[in-house]
């Protein structure tokens, strides 16, 4: 036989091999042609006919019942309708892609949710689903595209890839998956970089939280960079602090203070062990300067002192048995944390001994400070603290205090504790990683440590370091936070806001730097910083951690002679606040001085001030309006009335007429936080109001009101 | 003589395989443009999602869905205005028993059943124009030119989840 010839083996081969060809080319064709959006555009596309279809109908319908003048109107709509029809049902089935250059983003998105921008749309299931809420309407989809706020992979086209659902492994096709729900609004953060974000309050708390907590002490975190130290100084602390309560403090800050949530005490938990406590102990304490300190003088009244304990007010600022304010420590039980001596030295001139505290330089006389002392150390009598029994053990030590003392240096070098406390002698900077860039952190790259049960994502990891340090890492050099766990899902959220990514300048949102502000100058500029104004009021764009009321038009808005008075004796403006001024029982010429200043300086020109007279009848008109209104639902005026907003039955011995009017007529714009709701008053209408409430006074003698001095 | 004998083979339609191989073009294409044109689409397209859900405890999200009550992000929003500007005589839940509510006659409604017995435009207009009583006074303020469209919007959105957000269970099954 002929080996050259093919048998019909060969042509079998040949057919099978080329059947099998044909049938993978034709079966690629259709895999590659059959696209899951495909079905999805056909399917926004048959919903969206439908919903136009029914418009339709519903015109025609319309249509003999509508009057005359109207039917120009209804004509035009259901031509416009059948327009839209004739557009949808045009819309080729194509790819969708929405390129924005400045983001450097490539969005296919809205190929599978091909009715995103469509309000007719917004009660289907996804991905035919309309955008809910005015987001869209807020950030076009041309200029923004959706994965800036969603991530996912935009260039992909179906459910998988584009990672609507995370994926895992180091060989996963991309990194960061849809955000789901709340996460979302940590994207807000990528260009809002004010603390207060319009309709992302999460993120705002997270902020609010990241300041508070003071996590720039210790990392590099994006918007807190220039954060000043939330610590006080530990200069002197031997002369300060009981050695018992300290041991204590540091191995748990929580029991002398033992609140929920950030507001109270921040220091955090560490993991010392017990010599290192001790080491530490031994080189803060060895820092002693008993020269500074002035004897106290003795046989104070506790009385007297408690009635000017609470004429100070000092609860404003103070908690005294969980109650209080929250900028400043716990002061019951200050009797086991502190010396005598060192209290009435800290009353008489806090300044000297830690220069950045909030609290002011009260002019108390000798006597009224022997008093006050006398009645914190009666009335806020802590318990005789015992030394931990681990200690007692270790206290026999045979390292003498030389090497104990540089042993806690060293400690203290290592744990970074100059991220919240400033001590002469000592400087570092920070100690732990650079926290910026948060949210692009490679998972898979991380440190997961005893947490292999966690699904790995970064703000599991980020979330579980705040929960639970030891669960990443064992004797972590990172503390355990005192926050609630709405907290810390907040400050993790406004930490993941952060992507590492460069934001155009167009699109970025903040309010003006304000933040290096430069002190104040001058007579009126010492005074503030004698008495600490901007612990709780916001003067001159820097401080306000109590007081939300600007003073920037104090001098136009109240009267002088009320302003004077208040300076001397402050009271509760509002029932419903619990904090009031305090009272700093300032000299008369620093009172005088502080009048005339607002008086001349802190004035805004659009407010007429104290000038004009009212008739009668303008009075009578703003009464009937008063009443029309429903002020008194939440202003007390005369007997009863409701309170949210400041009584009203003496105003007009407060505030000016001019004031007054341009409040009514614009409330936000002198006073942000206020919710006096802008009712739109007309000139007249604003004016008789005014005129009613300035006739309100402590004696009504005298309804004409009389001319500015 | 043999050609009598042999029987007649019956004659077949005998098809052209030309005929047949443009018939089987025609339906496959067809059927390929019919395909194409998605006439069969239903709209319950089942995308592929299994082995996608996370495997692991995802503690933040945990944290999140129990601290958020299940409000969505609108309602959260809407919440947080509603705190500032309503909650004072209206109550944190929504039962016209806040702060400032025994200071008003009549006393303020009871949200939790009003938004069940009002559309949302006629709630909408309420808000912004605020409520006149019998006596032809203010009872809720007009709030229009205060909060804005957006933010009545969010807090309308809220009052829907409010009485749910409170009865609900924290647990995360």
């Amino acid at each position: 036989m002929d080996k050259s010839a093919l048998g019909p083996t060969h042509y079998i081969w040949f057919a099978a091999v080329g059947a099998a060809l044909a049938v993978a080319t034709v079966a690629l064709c259709i895999k590659e042609y059959a696209r899951e959006w495909k079905h999805h555009q056909a399917i926004v596309k048959r919903l969206q006919i439908k919903a136009v279809e029914e418009k339709i109908k519903t015109l025609e319908s319309e249509f003999p019942s509508v009057k005359e003048e109207m039917k120009a109107k209804h004509e035009e709509r259901l031509r416009m309708m059948r327009m839209v029809r004739a557009q949808v049902l045009a819309n080729p089935v194509k790819i969708q892609q929405i390129q924005i250059d400045s983001l450097k983003r490539v969005d296919r998105c809205t190929t599978c949710h091909t009715g995103i921008e469509d309000a007719d749309m917004k009660d289907q299931k996804n991905p035919y689903k309309g955008h809910p809420g005015k987001y869209l309407q807020w950030h076009d989809i041309e200029n923004y595209g959706c994965t800036v706020c969603h991530e996912g992979q935009g260039l992909s086209t179906d459910y998988r890839h584009a990672a609507h659902k995370p994926l895992r492994g180091l060989d996963r096709p991309w990194q960061n998956a849809v955000l789901s729900r709340y996460l979302i609004q940590s994207s807000c953060g990528k260009c809002h970089l004010d603390k207060e974000v319009p309709f992302a309050p999460l993120l705002s708390k997270g902020r609010d939280v990241i300041e508070k907590a003071g996590c720039s002490g210790c990392h590099k975190v994006r918007l807190y960079e220039n954060q000043e130290k939330i610590g006080p100084s530990l200069d002197r602390l031997g002369s300060k602090v009981n050695r018992t309560w300290f041991l204590r403090w540091l191995s748990n800050p929580r029991e002398y203070d033992p609140q929920e949530g950030l507001i109270r005490s921040r220091m955090p938990k560490f993991n010392l062990s017990k010599e290192q406590i001790l080491a530490l102990e031994a080189f803060l304490m060895a820092s002693v300067n008993e020269t500074a300190l002035k004897e106290p003088v003795e046989g104070g009244d506790p009385e007297a002192g408690g009635l000017l304990f609470r004429e100070s007010r000092c609860v404003t600022c103070h908690l005294v048995e969980g109650k209080g304010g929250y900028l400043a420590p716990e002061l019951s039980g200050i009797t086991s944390k502190v010396n005598k001596k060192w209290l009435y030295n800290w009353i008489k001139d806090p300044h000297y001994f830690q220069p950045r505290t909030k609290m002011p330089q009260f002019n108390f006389s000798e006597k009224q400070l022997s008093d006050l002392v006398e009645y914190i150390w009666e009335e806020f009598q802590g318990e005789e603290l015992e030394i931990p029994k681990e200690f007692e053990v270790i206290s026999s030590s045979d390292k003498d205090t030389g090497e104990m003392v540089e042993h806690g240096k060293k400690i203290f070098m290592e744990y970074g504790c100059t991220g919240c406390h400033t001590k002469t002698g000592i400087e570092q900077g920070r100690i732990a990683p650079d926290i910026t860039g948060l949210a692009s952190r490679d998972e898979e790259r991380l440190e997961w440590g005893n947490a292999q049960g966690v699904d790995k994502y970064i703000g599991n990891w980020v979330f579980a370091r705040l929960k639970d340090p030891d669960l990443l890492e064992k004797k972590a050099k990172m503390p355990y936070f005192p926050l609630t766990e709405e907290e810390m899902a907040a400050a993790t959220m406004a930490l993941l806001s952060d992507a590492g990514e460069d934001i155009p300048s167009q699109y970025v949102v903040s309010a003006s730097d304000r933040e290096n502000y430069p002190d104040l100058p001058g007579e009126f500029g010492k005074i503030v910083d004698k008495y600490r104004c901007r612990s709780c009021h916001v003067v001159y764009g820097k401080g306000g951690w109590v007081s939300m009321h600007p003073l920037d038009s104090e001098g136009s808005e109240v009267k002088k002679e009320w302003l004077r008075g208040y300076f001397s004796l402050p009271y509760s403006l509002r029932p419903i606040l619990p904090e009031r001024m305090v009272n700093l029982k300032m000299s008369d010429s620093e009172v005088d001085l502080l009048v005339n200043f607002f008086t001349t300086v802190m004035v805004n020109n659009s407010i007429a001030g104290d000038k004009g007279t009212f008739t009668e009848e303008e009075v009578a008109r703003g009464k009937r309006l008063f009443d029309k209104y429903g002020c008194i639902s939440c202003h007390i005026m005369g007997k009863d009335g409701g309170y949210v907003g400041p009584p009203l039955t003496t105003v007009g011995d407060r505030l000016t007429a001019g004031w007054m009017f341009a409040y009514l007529k614009n409330p936000r714009y002198y006073e942000p936080w206020s919710i006096q709701p802008d009712y739109g008053f007309s000139e007249e209408e604003a004016g008789a109001l005014a005129a009613y409430l300035t006739s309100c006074k402590e004696m009504k003698k005298d309804i004409r009101v009389s001319q500015g001095k | 003589m043999k050609e009598d004998i042999k029987k007649t083979p019956k004659v077949k339609a005998h098809i052209s395989p030309v005929i047949i191989t443009l018939v089987l073009v025609f339906v496959v294409s067809a059927s390929a443009f019919l395909l194409g044109m998605k006439a069969f689409s239903s709209a319950n397209i089942h995308t592929k999602t299994e082995g996608l859900s996370p495997e692991g405890q995802d503690l933040l999200g945990d944290a999140l869905a129990k601290t958020m009550r299940g409000l969505t992000n609108i309602q959260i929003a809407g919440k947080k205005y509603y705190e500032q500007y309503c909650m004072v005589c209206h109550g944190e839940q929504g039962k016209g028993d806040g702060f400032n509510a025994f200071n008003l006659d009549p006393r303020p409604k009871d949200l939790t059943v009003v938004v069940k017995t009002t559309g949302n435009e006629a709630l909408f207009k309420a808000v912004s124009d605020g409520t006149i009583g019998a006596n032809g006074r203010f009872q809720c303020p007009p709030w229009g030119r205060t909060l804005g469209e957006d933010k009545i919007n969010v807090i309308i959105a809220y009052l829907h989840a409010l009485e749910e957000s409170f009865s609900r269970d924290t647990d995360i099954h």
